[in-house]
């Protein structure tokens, strides 16, 4: 085991050069260029010139390139041109607020997401399952803010629950438990939106997957073997659509960071998303590669554990 | 130090600021992004409860009246700023608000755009017309207890003049006598910046220009707390990155939350009288959710809000908020390529600035909350005279005029209704940008109307940035639309319209090149004489109302939303919050 995912990292490395080729060209084959926020609205044609080049942005791709991938592989992701600071200061912060975010939104969802997605495919075509369906619906069709922006009405302005956005409270100088209180009081709101708009999802999912495995032979034959219904259900059918259900935690792992950048902005939530945002329409070249390398590396790793995964709930598959 | 900007670009990033969030956004918005919360309007009950308010103002409770911290704390919606709150770093203009309350400039700006005194106490100018000696107050402590001195005021006008410094302001001391050299290492000192006692300093710059004295506004940072290595301006940024600035401003930053808000609280030896609010918070809003805060009674005052009738819907409907509307120094405007070989036409741009009715524009995007601009200067300019007005043409909407006109350089009708000359189709391409209810509603207007006098017009969606190269670095377009934010002085449409500037990257990408408009911008750069600037500006004026380089839509108002418990609330074009924050109470 260990050696198989040490085989597939040393696989990683060879996979992310070349996604970072193809990112750092769209990146700078796009029109538009970081200089211009930074600068004096009165500079001069020569004072642009001059910027860029201190910038590098006149020399050919490739050596750009080359200049980027080796200062990453001695750990310096270069600096922002928004913020003027190193990459790396600039993003870890807004990567634990996102994490604060949607590691809870993650965990929630999962939670209820499979014993409803389970229960809803044995009682199919009941009360319930409808009422999921038809939300799952009107969560797909509803974008996300605007499930938002419903939310506030109702909880900040109606109710008077929660506040509107941000994510502490201005000036109130929390500490210990207060603060974290405070924190999940300005979580709440956008914790429920993403919850309440990828729940339906997930639960159809989970749903759809037990409905195929129910619908399976081994199944008929456990059941006709005289197996409790419980047992058929959650040893025999459950057991195997948790593949499916793994490949999707793979995959959901890269949106624990990005899944939430319009939420994030609606909600003033300080999150990694606004951020890649931010640098993409202000050409923030190093932020922006910064950005995209690491969403890349999570949907490897994220890959990579569902591949691990399968292995532990499925012994039909060897990892060796 | 905002009023230093020259005509700067205007991001009218309009209803991008959706998904945004706008947290960097060097310069602010213009033509209104759309805010969403319209679906709680109720339209119907809007005039009643209008109505009701006049007579007993206190029928409905305030939410920010009853907020915990409401008797002492000031709260001010806005974008969010980045924390670069140093006269000479910060780009943004929230950073700009921040820099404003906590520093102070030798200047500032009253409200009909004249400079004042604000550490100076008074100052003259050298009969050469080229060198400004100040005399400053010397009553004047920085929050650290420190005076702020005359050395002060020479070390922060240095920085700008540092090899290293790599901030935006620059052109505040490009013109000043001895900073090449200074800035080549060959000299200690900026000879131009002389300290001639310890509350007196004297500025000379190389050519006496009329808008030498809008550079007077950067605010003095003390030297006790800023003092860096020559060369290695880098210290300042890392200071400035801690977050704890020092000034001799009204308030003092207490904390700084990145994205969320800043806390401050009152410098009781502020030298125009302490604050009448003890603490003020800046918090960060979006456009999303901004109205809400307003409603919650989140905010007392929320700055920058698009002056949209959906917003407009949402003021009126709460009867402690209060609409404080002014029209905002700067325009939108659509530019004509004028190398183009169809443009190059003084004719077809005549014709095409009749045919489009820029009123009804207005009036269907603003709602009435806007005027149409018919010269390059905003309404609130000394320049914008009324005999000006008086004599400009208007380009009132005409169909007849604007086809005589185009019969008239040679554009005659073809088979399917557009025309032709010499086999060519009169067809223009209009490159805009995405993301705009401002855009979308003038492409199918702009489109329409053209079309009624035979001119095919096909609009380019961009993103801002991709524009923004097309137009000033590439200059390959035949039409653009954009806007720009003016300073309080006519003479900076020097750096929009001279043809020094028609280079790539430089302002003029329009490539507007005319003998007699150069002459008079150089003319009015140099004439001190206010009552003879402004005649010169009537002429230049009249000339680009003939010529139309630009189709010029339209004069923004600026809409910002104030608790009816706030007091003293009196900003202005050219007056922002951070100069009269200290006067501000509530009741």
């Amino acid at each position: 085991m260990i050696k198989y995912i040490i085989k597939r990292l040393l696989q990683l490395i060879p996979v992310m050069f070349l996604i970072s080729i193809i990112i750092f060209s769209i990146i700078v084959l796009t029109p538009g260029e970081p200089i211009g926020a930074n600068m004096d609205p009165r500079a001069t044609a020569e004072q642009k010139q001059a910027e860029r080049e201190r910038l590098g942005l006149n020399d050919p791709i490739h050596v750009r390139y080359g200049i980027w991938i080796t200062n990453v592989l001695q750990l310096d992701f270069g600096k922002s041109t928004i913020y003027n600071k190193p990459v790396e200061e600039v993003i870890v912060p807004y990567i634990i607020n996102s994490l604060k975010l949607n590691v809870f939104v993650f965990l929630f969802t999962y939670l209820l997401a499979i014993p409803l997605g389970i229960y809803v495919a044995v009682h199919k075509d009941g009360l319930f399952d409808r009422f999921v369906t038809v939300t799952s619906y009107v969560g797909v069709s509803f974008p996300t803010f605007f499930v938002g922006l419903v939310l506030i009405f109702l909880f900040s302005i109606k109710l008077d629950w929660t506040p509107v956005s941000g994510m502490v409270t201005a000036g109130a100088h929390y500490e210990g438990v207060k603060s974290f209180m405070d924190v999940l009081h300005h979580m709440f709101l956008p914790a429920l939106t993403l919850i309440i708009v990828s729940l339906p999802r997930y639960i159809r999912y989970v749903r759809m997957n037990m409905l195929n495995s129910i619908n399976q032979d081994y199944v008929r034959t456990a059941r006709a073997k005289g197996l409790s219904e419980r047992k058929v259900i959650y040893s025999h059918a459950f057991r195997n659509s948790l593949i499916s259900i793994v490949t999707l935690l793979g995959f959901e792992i890269p949106l624990l960071f990005s899944g939430a950048a319009v939420l994030e902005t609606v909600f003033n939530w300080p999150g990694i998303g606004r951020i890649m945002l931010d640098s993409v329409f202000n050409r923030d070249y190093n932020l922006m590669m910064a950005t995209l390398v690491f969403f890349a590396l999570l949907t490897l790793i994220g890959n990579l554990f569902a591949d691990i995964c399968y292995a532990v709930v499925d012994p039909r598959i060897k990892v060796d | 130090m905002k009023k230093v900007f020259a005509l700067m670009l205007t991001m009218v990033f309009v209803l991008s600021l959706l998904l945004v969030g706008c947290g960097s956004n060097e310069t602010e918005d213009a033509s209104g992004e759309e805010n969403s919360i319209t679906t709680e309007q109720k339209e119907d009950k809007k005039e009643e409860k209008k109505e009701d308010k006049k007579e007993e103002p206190t029928e409905d409770p305030n939410p920010a009246s009853t907020r915990a911290n409401a008797a002492d704390t000031l709260v001010v919606g806005m974008p969010a700023p980045k924390g670069e709150a140093l006269p000479v770093y910060y780009s943004t203009t929230y950073d700009g608000y921040t820099c404003g309350i906590i520093f102070d400039g030798l200047l500032s700006v009253d409200e009909s755009g004249q400079f004042i005194p604000d550490v100076a106490e008074s100052y003259e100018l050298s009969e050469d017309n080229l060198t400004y000696t100040f005399k400053l107050k010397d009553n004047i402590n920085f929050t650290n207890g420190e005076p702020l001195t005359a050395n002060d005021v020479k070390f922060t006008y240095e920085i700008l003049a540092d090899p290293s410094y790599d901030g935006r302001y620059f052109s505040v001391v490009e013109f000043m006598e001895g900073v090449e050299a200074y800035k080549n290492g060959e000299a200690d000192d900026v000879t131009g910046i002389k300290v001639l006692d310890e509350y007196t300093v004297s500025f000379t710059f190389t050519e006496p220009r009329f808008d030498n004295i809008s550079n007077m506004t950067t605010q003095i940072m003390p030297e006790s707390v800023y003092a860096y290595e020559y060369g290695n301006t880098q210290q300042l940024r890392d200071q400035m990155n801690a977050y704890e600035w020092v000034g001799s401003g009204p308030y003092k930053i207490v904390h700084f939350e990145p994205t969320q808000f800043i806390e401050f609280e009152r410098n009781d030896d502020y030298h125009l009288g302490a604050p009448k609010m003890e603490k003020l918070i800046y918090k960060m809003t979006t456009v999303d959710t901004q109205m809400a805060e307003l409603e919650k009674g989140d905010l007392d005052i929320l700055l920058n809000v698009a002056p949209t009738p959906e917003n407009f819907g949402v003021v009126d409907r709460l009867d402690y908020v209060m609409p404080h509307t002014f029209p905002s120094n700067g325009y939108g405007y659509m530019g004509f390529n004028m190398r183009d070989e169809i443009l190059s036409d003084m004719k077809v741009r005549q014709a095409l600035t009749y045919a489009f009715d820029r009123r009804a524009f207005v009036q269907k995007y603003y709602d009435g909350h806007s005027i149409v601009l018919d010269v390059p200067f905003s309404e609130v300019s000394y320049a914008n005279t009324e005999s000006l007005k008086s004599k400009v043409n208007p380009y009132t909407y005409d169909k007849e005029k604007a086809v005589a006109l185009l019969e008239e350089a040679g554009w005659k009708t073809g088979d399917d209704g557009y025309r032709y000359k010499d086999g060519k189709k009169l067809e223009l391409k209009w490159l805009t940008y995405t993301d705009s209810r401002y855009v979308e509603t003038l492409i199918p207007m702009l489109t329409a109307y053209w079309k009624e006098v035979g001119v095919e017009l096909i609009a380019e969606q961009m993103e801002f940035n991709t524009l923004v190269e097309k137009v000033y670095l590439e200059r390959d377009f035949q039409l653009y639309n954009m806007a720009w934010s003016l300073t309080n002085l006519p003479t900076s449409n020097y750096t929009t319209f001279h043809s020094s500037v028609d280079v790539p990257d430089g302002n003029n990408s329009v490539g507007y090149r005319n003998a007699r408009n150069d002459e008079l911008l150089d003319m009015a750069s140099t004439e001190f004489d206010l009552d003879k600037q402004i005649e010169i500006f009537e002429e230049w004026a009249l000339l680009f109302n003939e010529e139309l380089p630009y189709i010029l839509i339209n004069n923004n108002e600026e809409l910002e939303c104030v608790n009816g418990r706030v007091e003293n609330y009196t900003t202005s074009p050219f007056v922002d919050i951070d100069m009269i924050i200290h006067d501000i109470a509530v009741k």
